[in-house]
């Protein structure tokens, strides 16, 4: 069932030189229940798509849709501001850094409170007293804090990146959405502290029933946590599939070059031995290239792939090569 | 991979003005400016104009598209026959070439400060150096020529450094605040570690990364600068007579008013003009100079 | 400048770094943001150093590069000589960071040949040709073209800038480079590509390298030793092998645990080809 449909999503960039394209004719999808991962290079437009789902991009994109449904509510007819009211009830988002997306002014008491929505405002009279401080001590029990005092006093500048991203899980909670879209969020913290923020997610995602986009340059690190991967290179969807066919067979030359970003951690690998990593870095959206974007960076690309970009097949799973792997 | 073209590596004065040319009234303002200024200062390089020759028998000629102007004379003459064109241009001459002096003075004294205290490690000192200059900030700019006139004689170049002496503190504010900006970051430590000498540092990378903020300061102290002048020669206290000077020149012509208006009217027009094209200017480059690195694209 | 090949190139012995805050009547308040440190490096040898965000890491790579200002006691020792008692011009030789900021590291007003050029003007005697050479193999062999040589800052994007700083660093061929953790935070694929730079540093070079490290895949790859530091002190300091399979203390168990965490996903990669000789690197911007 799905959560979200969008279809034929492109988003250009406005610049004084005029309409720069940065993606096209994307489809997107997320079901119920489910944790879908967009992983991507820096700069391949991932922040820009979430962006463009939540309505909170910036004005200076343009965005423009055949058809959103939210839910089985079409909301491809309404303009910004309410697409943005309309979806700020049930969308959730966790951005980068966790620290800075707390008001830095405000303490964490004051926050959460702010943010609690008036429908949680319980109906009978003898609950309705303090409920709004019980409501936050319970959301940040269940995040895990122990000791609420301490962290609901202090200011968000006092707290560590994993606490602050703890807290912006339970505001998160707090509005019970449907979707939860988590931008790299622990990308910058040890392992230690990441998997904390993973099973955070993981367990929100089973017994709260939210779905999850998760965005990430790394496919090591999280791969397991989600059961439908896209691959996002230049602004376009080069693969898509679940988790284990993209392991174990992928098709796209992309998503074999971030596998081979994953290192070896076995006993068998040579200590000091070389990483597999092509040079170069990511073509720039204002001087698109003839051809597939990949381009010579590709292990397997040919004299096509630099005269006219691929077409979107889906035969084994969806991807768009010209001279896919393991099909 | 073929691209289609790599962009052209502009030089930073192309991209200033492609920037610059986009608002119509940053251009007009540039316009009016360099026309004032080759008019007042090429002109009489070529023709002999004199504003100091005194003809009884011509005074209080109008202008010579009113009844009873004359040709020779073309925007009359004022009550001691001198003819006016030739004081105008005189004048503003005097007025703007005085101005910029003190701007640039106070400039040069101002930025020389700022740094020192700016690149300064030790807080007490620099503070006492810095607000100690604040005493001149309490004190309006004709309080300070009062002083100085008194002191001095009343003359224009003692004019100018006495505005010269009222525009200091902000240099040094603004300057200081801009270097304590730059000092932080790294690449400053990067090049000190790597063996450049303190005058190194400061030309090579403090300067020129707070030009900006630097030229944004000058043209507006430049127009507070010829408002200042016009206002203290209006009082008296600037160009004695002979010399034109259009604040002078507009205290005359307010005795005069009722008898030929235009020696009154001409000069006021004069400042306005040139203040409104100066503070414009300024304003345009601001506008440009602060747009940030981002757009630069 | 002939240096003896003494086996301890970098040794640091009780290092405690502090900031005075204030005075208490004849005692000065201090600070401490890191105690009693020591390692040893031989020539050659890399040092990874890990730990949480405000552990001291930058901190001790900012003292070893002598640009933070805050007094420290105990002993930094280069080749066995005191690292005060060297001239500048050749310590800064011997020693070099890479900044990891790009937006402060460098001079926004002076092309990127200028960049790369001043610190060998300063430090030395090369002829001009000889610069120019220098300048361009340092900046094939980190990732620009030679259209960037002559561009402004500003038209870099910010992961050229970070290969800037690096070649910034490497253009006076130091024996110790520092790497502060900006490297880190980049995404997988480019994070390969700085990493196979280091690797051939070492490898063809000698070079040593101190890196701040928290992914253990990276120290197994890239390090010999590791020191890991926990609010300013140090909880372990020796070679990789030991420490990974057999920790001893209690935050290097938790660290070396945490790392196959039931999300990740472990890929034997097939065997790699080294970064060819000659750097023809297939760049794209």
């Amino acid at each position: 069932m799905a959560l979200i449909e969008i279809k034929n999503l492109s988003i250009s960039l406005k610049t004084p030189n005029g309409l720069v394209p940065i993606c096209k004719n994307l489809d997107f999808s997320v079901n119920e229940g489910e944790i879908v991962g967009l992983i991507g290079t820096s700069g391949a437009g991932k922040t820009l798509i979430c962006k463009a789902i939540a309505g909170i991009h910036s004005r200076d994109l343009e965005i423009s849709f055949d058809r959103y449904r939210f839910d089985n509510i079409d909301i491809t007819g309404k303009d910004l501001p309410q697409r943005r009211k309309f979806l700020s009830e049930r969308v959730a988002i966790m951005l980068q850094n966790g620290t800075r997306s707390l008001d830095p002014l405000m303490t964490i008491r004051e926050q959460m409170t702010e943010n609690l929505p008036n429908s949680a405002r319980p109906r009978k009279l003898w609950k309705r007293f303090f409920w709004k401080k019980r409501e936050i001590d319970i959301l940040l029990h269940k995040v895990g804090f122990k000791d609420t005092k301490a962290i609901l006093n202090a200011y968000p500048g006092e707290l560590s990146d994993v606490q602050c991203q703890k807290v912006n899980i339970a505001m998160a909670l707090g509005r019970k959405p449907r979707l939860l879209i988590a931008d790299d969020p622990v990308s910058t913290m040890t392992a230690l502290s990441q998997l904390q923020i993973l099973r955070l997610i993981d367990s929100l995602n089973q017994n709260n029933h939210v779905s999850v986009i998760y965005v990430s340059n790394d496919l090591g690190q999280i791969a397991r946590l989600m059961d439908r991967i896209n691959m996002i290179y230049y602004g376009e969807i080069v693969e898509q599939g679940p988790t284990e066919q993209i392991l174990k067979n992928p098709h796209h030359p992309f998503t074999k070059i971030m596998l081979d970003a994953i290192p070896d951690m076995g006993a068998g690998s040579r200590r000091k031995s070389f990483f597999k990593a092509p040079g170069g870095d990511h073509p720039d959206f204002q001087h698109p290239p003839v051809g597939c974007p990949l381009g010579s960076r590709c292990p397997c690309a040919d004299r096509e792939c630099n005269i006219k970009p691929p077409q979107t097949r889906v035969k084994n799973g969806f991807y768009c090569c010209h001279f896919p792997l393991n099909t | 991979m073929k691209y289609q073209n790599y962009d052209k590596v502009l030089s930073d004065r192309q991209i200033f003005w492609h920037f610059y040319k986009k608002s119509t009234a940053d251009v007009i303002g540039l316009i009016v400016l360099f026309l004032i200024l080759t008019v007042i200062f090429v002109i009489p390089y070529f023709v002999n104009m004199d504003p100091y020759t005194q003809d009884i028998t011509k005074r209080l000629l109008p202008p010579s598209w009113v009844d009873g102007g004359e040709l020779r004379h073309f925007l009359g003459t004022d009550e001691f026959g001198r003819d006016f064109l030739s004081r105008l241009l005189h004048g503003g001459a005097n007025t703007i070439s005085y101005a910029f002096l003190a701007t640039i003075s106070a400039a040069v004294a101002g930025i020389a400060l700022g740094i020192m205290t700016g690149i300064d490690r030790h807080h007490v000192r620099s503070s006492l150096v810095r607000h100690s200059f604040d005493i001149i900030f309490a004190a309006p700019s004709i309080l300070i020529v009062f002083v100085v006139v008194s002191i001095l004689s009343p003359t224009l170049p003692h004019t100018a450094l006495a505005i010269a002496i009222s525009l200091l503190p902000r240099f040094i504010h603004t300057t200081y605040n801009a270097v304590k900006h730059e000092i932080v970051k790294d690449y400053i430590k990067a090049n000190n570690l790597d063996g450049s000498s303190y005058l190194r540092l400061t030309m090579e990378c403090i300067v020129p990364n707070i030009l900006s903020v630097i030229t944004i300061n000058f043209w507006e102290a430049f127009a507070v600068a010829v408002l200042d002048i016009s206002a203290i020669g209006y009082l008296g206290l600037g160009a004695q007579a002979p010399e034109p000077e259009w604040g002078s020149m507009l205290i005359s012509g307010m005795d005069l008013i009722y008898i030929g208006n235009s020696k009154a009217i001409i000069p006021g027009i004069a400042i306005g003009i040139t203040i409104a094209a100066i503070s414009q200017v300024g304003h345009g480059i601001g506008r440009v100079l602060t747009m940030g690195e981002k757009k630069w694209l | 400048m002939a240096y003896t090949i003494t086996p301890k190139f970098l040794q640091v012995k009780n290092l405690s770094v502090f900031f005075s805050t204030g005075r208490y009547f004849f005692l000065q308040k201090k600070r401490y943001a890191l105690s009693d440190i020591s390692f040893t490096l031989k020539q050659g040898e890399t040092l990874a150093i890990c730990g949480d965000a405000g552990s001291g890491k930058s901190t001790l790579l900012q003292i070893l590069n002598d640009s933070n200002a805050a007094s420290y006691e105990g002993e930094i020792l280069l080749y066995e000589k005191n690292i005060r008692d060297y001239d500048r011009r050749d310590r800064v030789s011997i020693i070099r960071m890479m900044y990891p900021d790009p937006d402060t590291a460098l001079n926004p007003h002076i092309r990127v040949y200028k960049i790369l050029e001043m610190p060998l003007s300063m430090n030395t005697g090369l002829s001009p040709r000889e610069i120019k050479k220098r300048i361009s193999v340092t900046a094939e062999y980190v990732g620009l073209r030679e259209e960037h040589l002559n561009c402004y800052l500003h038209m870099l994007t910010d992961i050229q800038k970070l290969r800037l700083s690096l070649a910034r660093a490497l253009v006076l061929r130091p024996q110790a480079l520092l790497v502060d953790s900006s490297v880190e935070k980049l995404d997988a694929v480019l994070r390969m590509d700085f990493y196979n730079m280091f690797l051939d540093l070492q490898k063809r070079y000698r070079m040593s390298l101190i890196i701040c490290l928290n992914d253990l895949c990276a120290i197994k790859h890239l390090a010999d030793k590791v020191l890991i530091l926990d609010h300013g002190k140090a909880e372990e300091f020796g070679r990789v092998e030991p420490m990974i399979y057999s920790p001893r203390s209690d935050l290097t168990r938790r660290i070396v645990q945490s790392y196959n965490h039931e999300y990740r996903c472990v890929h034997s990669a097939a065997p790699a080809v080294a970064r060819p000789l000659g750097v023809i690197t297939k760049n794209s911007d």
